[in-house]
């Protein structure tokens, strides 16, 4: 048995390839020819006012209803994203860490965690893991994030406080290990505590054969996960890219000269 | 006023075979058949213009011809494997099979058919037997016929370890019967037993049943009700539980309703002494045109009683399922806690609940609730799982159980749970195959 991290099947210099992405909801165009290339490896920032769009484009990419795509394209290591079901993005190896993950009553967080990897698992044709082998596992990731067995047993995100939340979706990208990881604010409503787990929690699963999209509205998160690349994201469009010298820019100045120039 | 054909079917039956019912030659049970025929042939069977019968109809019975007499008495049936080690009593198509049956020693416990019990009978069975239901058309139905059913009598201060198992199965045949068994449960002060009652039926025949149980649960006993109605598709199903509670006392009522085309569960609880308690849950699954009856009548009668009801179902196909929770606490019933929940997830556009939950509250210091929610699988949290590669059918089927498991957690680390959990996936199982769910 190994639970290797999971690697596209021919080696692809693009990894994710956005180009020209309109997408809306009820009708509303919110993403308005949105472009984005990510290499393997890679960590990306999006920053962007609220509102501007950045949760939208991560439903986008995970294939959730209500958000369609009217133009434009997603490619992902080389095939069609929008081809597949949200489950089958998974398989392929996408993850998406929700900005507000969903309470599921009646659901324990660990056969939560023990479904959702069996069942990509099953999707690369790999066995099962047995109910040891997948424990002895889980509590290798949950040490770092400082997860309670306990926790383990309550009902996904039921009940959980703000920063149990975002730990529990650094925890499912660690047992799931994505080639392309969207963070979708994991940082926000988090102390200084807090921030400095979910930020090694996600330092430590950098690697070159993981891409990261990392969606914030601060500079400290990106302390801990240096970016190789910023981009600001206002109004439906990437406005403005840079390195990470972008991002304290911005933490200094704020949007207001970003907006205008997407206006 | 006129009645139905199936009730002037049922009245003409009663005619045929009077002689024959057990116990027939016994005065008194010959004048109580007497008085709960006469009792019925007033109303018939009740139709929706009765408000307590306003969502669930029985005219299907009216299709029904009872004009033949039932058929072979010693016909071979597939019997599920018992759920505990304890005693089972088989009845198959209306009669009591000694031959499938576990019977047998069992201390602190007389458990045997009521046919058994009725010579004799005049100080234990005829009291509760007189004054019970002749104003409910269903209970006086199965009150004329009585026909044979089971007696659970727990001595006092028993502990009955094992469950005590009933089966009631249909084989199905061409005639369509009626079947009218009457129950008993007689717990003693201080003892505890669960009872676990199987109805079983062959689709599709159309079979009616019409059981009654009644309970008495003397003080600080508890009596654990388990009850798996999974009669044939064709039949209509009705079972009326009523038990009195006295101080102390636990009446812990559990159904899991998935068979038959109209099925009703009804329960009525009389909590008459301080302390004494009522737990009613219940589980649907209802598929086709299916309709699924759950209701509860509980009467908080005296000072500090307690009553808590979860029943959840699952719906798919056009299939219809009624709650009806009644709770009713009397003057001077200060100290009343009753509680009353119902939720139905509705798994495709032509399912429907009727859910109507009651409150009649006349005494001053009582705390009692209901709820009631219907709704569809949670859209946000399907596309989690989803979105953690679960594939869609599966992530529904999570869901649906995990709503459900509320309800089964109840009954945590019983012999009938892992029956129970097995019914709900095999449910949803078939559901997605032959629906869109
Ligand atoms: N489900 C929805 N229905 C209607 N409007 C939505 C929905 N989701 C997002 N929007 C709108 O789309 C825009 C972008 O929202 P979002 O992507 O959440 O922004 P961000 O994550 O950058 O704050 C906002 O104007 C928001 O009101
Ligand atoms: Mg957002």
């Amino acid at each position: 048995m190994s639970i290797a991290d999971h690697q596209p099947e021919e080696f692809v210099k693009i990894m994710l390839e956005i180009k020209d992405l309109h997408a809306s909801v009820d009708g509303k165009p919110i993403l308005k020819g949105l472009d984005l290339t990510m290499g393997p490896g890679e960590v990306h920032a999006i920053m962007g006012p609220n509102g501007s769009g950045k949760s939208t484009l991560s439903y986008v990419i995970a294939g959730r209803d209500g958000y369609e795509v009217t133009e434009g394209s997603i490619l992902f290591n080389g095939r069609d994203l929008m081809e597949m079901e949200p489950d089958e993005r998974a398989g392929e190896g996408l993850f998406l860490a929700f900005q507000y993950p969903v309470e599921i009553p009646g659901v324990s967080t660990m056969n939560f965690l023990k479904t959702s990897l069996n069942a990509i698992r099953a999707y690369r044709g790999e066995d099962e893991l047995d109910a040891m082998e997948f424990l002895k596992f889980v509590r290798e990731q949950t040490a770092t994030l400082n997860i309670t067995d306990e926790l383990l047993k309550r009902a996904v995100n039921v009940g959980f406080s703000g920063g149990e939340k975002k730990r529990n979706e650094v925890l499912q990208m660690a047992v799931l290990r994505p080639s392309l990881a969207v963070l979708d604010e994991t940082d926000s409503g988090l102390d200084v505590d807090a921030l400095k787990i979910v930020g090694e929690g996600v330092t430590g699963l950098r690697s070159p054969e993981r891409s990261m999209l990392v969606i914030t509205h601060y500079q400290r998160l990106l302390d801990y996960v240096i970016p190789d690349r910023v981009h600001v994201l206002a109004d439906g469009r990437i406005v403005a890219s840079g390195d990470a010298d972008l991002a304290r820019e911005l933490e200094e100045k704020g949007y207001a000269g970003f907006s205008k120039a997407a206006a | 006023m006129s009645i139905t054909s199936a009730s002037q079917a049922m009245l003409d039956r009663y005619e045929a075979v009077r002689e024959t019912l057990p116990g027939q030659q016994i005065a008194w049970l010959a004048d109580l058949r007497e008085a709960a025929v006469r009792s019925f042939g007033e109303t018939g069977l009740p139709t929706p213009k009765v408000e307590e019968w306003k969502y669930t109809n029985l005219r299907a019975l009216d299709g029904f011809d009872f004009s033949e007499p039932p058929g072979d008495a010693g016909a071979a049936v597939d019997l599920p494997d018992a759920i505990g080690a304890g005693p089972r009593l088989v009845f198959v198509d209306g009669v009591f099979r000694d031959d499938l049956s576990r019977l047998g020693d069992f201390d602190g416990v007389r458990f045997t058919p009521l046919a058994d019990r009725l010579e004799g009978g005049a100080d234990l069975i005829q009291p509760r037997l007189g004054d019970l239901g002749q104003d409910q058309p269903l209970l006086a139905l199965n009150g004329a016929f009585l026909e044979d059913g089971y007696v659970a009598e727990v001595a006092e201060k028993a502990e009955i370890a094992q469950p005590l198992e009933i089966v009631f199965a249909d084989t199905g045949g061409d005639i369509p019967t009626a079947r009218q068994p009457r129950n008993m449960i007689i717990a003693g002060a201080g003892s505890r037993v669960q009872i676990i009652e199987t109805h079983l039926g062959a689709a599709p025949s159309q079979q009616f049943f019409n059981g009654a149980t009644m309970i008495t649960v003397a003080e600080g006993a508890s009596v654990e009700h388990r009850r798996v109605q999974r009669q044939g598709t064709g039949s209509v199903h009705v079972n009326t539980v009523r038990a009195r509670i006295d101080n102390g006392g636990i009446y812990d009522s559990f159904v899991l309703q998935q068979g038959a085309a109209v099925a009703r569960d009804e329960v009525q609880v009389g909590l008459t002494a301080g302390g004494s308690v009522a737990r009613l849950n219940g589980v649907y699954l209802g598929d086709g045109s299916q309709v699924l009856d759950n209701t509860t009548v509980v009467r908080h009668a005296t000072e500090n009683s307690t009553s808590e009801q979860l029943y959840k179902g699952a719906l798919t196909g056009s299939a219809r399922a009624v709650f009806q929770g009644n709770i009713r606490v009397e003057a001077g019933a200060d100290g009343t806690d009753g509680r009353m929940t119902n939720k139905t997830l509705l798994l495709s556009d032509k399912a429907e609940i009727d859910t109507k939950p009651q409150l009649e509250i006349l005494a001053d210091d009582v705390k009692c609730s209901h709820g009631a929610t219907a709704g569809e699988l949670d859209g946000d949290a399907l596309f989690y799982l989803r979105a953690r590669g679960i594939p869609e059918a599966q992530a529904r089927g999570m869901l649906v159980e995990a709503f459900l498991g509320e309800v089964i957690d109840g009954v945590e680390e019983e012999p009938i749970e892992p029956l129970l959990r097995d019914a709900v996936g095999n449910w949803l199982a078939h559901a997605q195959e032959t629906e869109e769910v």
